[in-house]
């Protein structure tokens, strides 16, 4: 009797054991699962923060864009809004976002061209559409894809940058999206510790290999884990688009009204 | 008028703390060279720009903002003077300029931004031809060919926009008051980009008076009112102005052997509105404008028949496609003169038009070719504009293009003789 109590408990413990190193591993997670953490990860209820781009072809020739941006929550939903403030020749220009979660509803989108003095209604159905010559296209830049667009398969774990990642493979589902998102299957790199993709590798609707993400510092400001240096390389024409965040401001209240045609006429002054 | 609101600035900008008032400079160095490849070939243009841009954070919420456009065209001084398009007078029209283009105070609240000052208020959701975006008139010294931001005469003008959270949705409610009324500024009579005003009538002596246009006063004050919010996903606008027409009528009245003609500016009240909305990779926008007792003119030759007054509607459609990084757009812009009587040949109309853009770009956005067509529907006439640019660097952009006109009548007949090809080269900052 003694000994099948003592059976019960080590059976219990080993149990308990093993259901603690499979959720602190996360091996019994599927893909979906892991690129859900990513997409529920804390980024704050709203943003604001400057993003310098630096744009560099394969012969070294420079670009550089000096951009501020918000961004706040609405549920699933959030809104942005990105003003340029350098070079000249672009200043002033400004792109508003509704950013609609799911795929039932194509985002909503403004640009403001100074040249013009107008705002302009602007399609957001080609999600693969490059943004302001970056190599980010306008898919990229949101946080994270839109998770029901692919079919999500955890391939394994690897080590990156000396993290340790979930490797997982997406494959847009149909035919249509990957001619809308302009990419046959991506690889995501996910750090287990904060769920965040540290690496991205992209292959283009044909199948060829085309471009490459890397986050290369991440640091913890107010508590949420934040990527301040990422890179994207088109590894087809050897450009490359180098993006440092700094001043960031997670949760200051931004007003709606931050949110509106009204600002992106206004342009931003600080 | 113009003193007093110069003078209120002025004592505005005495009263801030001129060490808390941050000022920036951004503008631009531009050479704008082209060539007329058609008819008398030579050069339309050899323009050195200088474009500033000054602008001031003043705190408590005012701001500064100006624009000041100056140049000198070297192509005066390159072609020959002759007695017929480079007479000495149209050199002098075209050899410099110098005008302030903006200068403002803006004062932005939670729930309104007031703007004082010279102003360019722009109406409307279509591009290059102007129904709805009515309230500035235009420079028209390179007929429409050069940018509406070049072209565009600003005016001292008062405008309070409003903006009321109602439903939760965001209206926007605009009110505009402008003692500074202006007419369009035409090319000289004679010049390339001249207006021709018809031909001379043998045996006909024809006696131009003064024309009659508005100028600064309180009686000659322009207003406009706007309602804006997004419905549903439409981008909607409501707009109202009551202010006069850019483009003057011709009355004329023959006596004997002599035709005096005069150019006179009419006042009329124009209400329309605006839309726009996206369908996936479609966008459709457009606009109605609604011009009451605006001036027609007719054959007649008498000062009573000669203008007559109309209402007439002018409405566009458009559409956009954009597939990866291309853009095609379509509009359609219609005129209806809507009293006219059922037979009555002495009207005179303005065409329809119809636009296409195809535009993309190449090396992440550094080449920029694009290609703008401007037809007229009624008289066949028709305007093509292919250019390409090109981003050297952050800095320095290149453009190549041309301008090539054709008709026999109509809008573009006139200029059919005036093809050109041009080069840009800006260095902003």
């Amino acid at each position: 009797m003694k000994l099948q109590k003592i059976a019960l408990i080590v059976f219990a413990l080993s149990i308990i054991t093993g259901m603690t190193s499979v959720l602190s591993y996360g091996e019994a997670l599927t893909g979906v699962q892991i690129m859900q953490r990513v997409d529920n990860r804390d980024d704050g209820d709203d943003l604001t923060q400057k993003i310098y781009q630096k744009l560099i072809d394969r012969r070294g020739g420079v670009r550089e864009r000096f951009i501020i941006a918000f961004r706040k929550d609405y549920g699933k939903d959030s809104k942005s809004i990105s003003y340029f403030l350098k070079p000249a020749n672009i200043r002033d220009t400004a792109l508003l976002t509704y950013d609609y979660d799911g795929t039932a509803r194509d985002d909503d989108q403004w640009l403001y061209l100074p040249a013009l003095k107008k705002v302009r209604r602007i399609s957001s159905s080609d999600r693969g559409d490059y943004f302001m010559g970056t190599d980010f296209t306008f898919e990229d830049i949101k946080q994270t894809p839109e998770l029901e667009d692919y079919n999500w398969t955890l391939t394994g774990s690897e080590v990156v940058d000396g993290h340790d990642c979930w490797v997982v493979q997406g494959v847009p589902k149909t035919d249509d999206l990957k001619k809308n998102l302009g990419y046959s299957k991506t690889v995501n790199y996910i750090r287990k510790d904060i769920d965040l993709a540290i690496r991205i590798d992209y292959w283009d609707r044909k199948g060829q290999e085309l471009k490459h993400f890397h986050t290369g510092e991440v640091k913890q400001i107010q508590g949420i884990w934040t990527a301040t240096k990422v890179v994207m390389e088109n590894s087809q024409t050897g450009h490359k688009t180098e993006m440092v965040f700094s001043d960031q401001h997670y949760n200051t209240g931004l007003s709606d009204r931050k949110f509106s045609e009204r600002m992106l006429k206004r342009g931003y002054r600080k | 008028m113009k003193r007093l609101i110069c003078l209120c600035a002025l004592l505005f900008l005495a009263g801030t703390d001129v060490d808390a008032v941050e000022w920036t400079l951004h503008g631009a160095v531009k050479n704008e060279t082209a060539w007329f490849v058609s008819g008398d070939k030579r050069f339309d243009k050899i323009q050195n720009r200088l474009d500033l841009k000054p602008e001031a954070v003043l705190g408590s919420g005012w701001e500064f903002r100006g624009r000041a456009l100056a140049w000198y065209d070297a192509a005066m001084d390159v072609n020959a003077t002759n007695t017929t398009d480079l007479t000495a007078g149209i050199k002098q029209h075209y050899r410099t300029y110098i005008e302030s283009k903006e200068a403002y105070l803006l004062y932005g609240a939670d729930d309104y931004d007031l703007r004082i000052g010279q102003q360019q208020i722009v109406w409307g959701k279509t591009d290059g031809i102007r129904m709805l975006d009515i309230v500035n008139p235009l420079d028209l010294r390179e007929f429409i060919l050069d940018d509406f931001l070049d072209s565009r005469i600003g005016l001292w003008s008062a405008r309070l926009n409003y903006y009321a959270d109602i439903g939760g949705t965001e209206h926007e409610f605009e009110f505009v008051a402008i003692p500074d009324a202006r007419p369009a500024s035409f090319a000289p009579v004679g010049s390339r980009w001249g207006f021709g005003f018809g031909t001379a009538v043998p045996g006909i002596t024809v006696a131009t008076l003064a024309p009659e246009q508005p100028n600064w006063s309180l009686n000659n004050t322009e207003l406009g009112l706007a309602w804006r919010a997004n419905v549903a996903g439409w981008d909607l606008s409501l707009n109202y102005y009551y202010g006069w027409n850019d483009f003057p009528n011709v009355f004329k009245q023959l006596s004997g052997t002599t035709l005096s003609v005069q150019f006179r500016h009419l006042r009329m009240h124009t209400a329309g509105g605006s839309f726009s909305n996206a369908f996936g990779a479609f966008v459709v926008r457009g606009e109605v404008a609604v011009n009451f007792g605006e001036g027609i003119n007719t054959t007649s030759l008498t000062w009573v028949d000669s203008v007559v007054r109309r209402t007439t509607l002018n409405a566009a459609i458009a559409v956009d496609y954009t597939w990866s990084n291309w853009l095609i757009s379509v509009q359609l812009f219609g005129r209806q003169i809507l009293n006219e009587p059922i037979v009555d040949t002495t009207i005179i109309t303005t065409p329809n038009f119809a636009t296409l853009r195809i535009a993309t770009d190449f090396m992440n956005e550094k080449l920029k070719p694009e290609v703008l067509l401007l037809a007229d529907l009624d008289d066949g006439g028709l305007l093509v504009r292919p250019k390409v640019s090109y981003e050297f660097s952050d800095n320095l952009i290149g453009t190549m293009g041309a301008d090539i006109i054709s008709g026999s009548g109509g809008f573009f007949g006139p200029f059919a003789s005036n093809d050109r090809i041009y080069s840009e080269a800006e260095w902003s900052f």
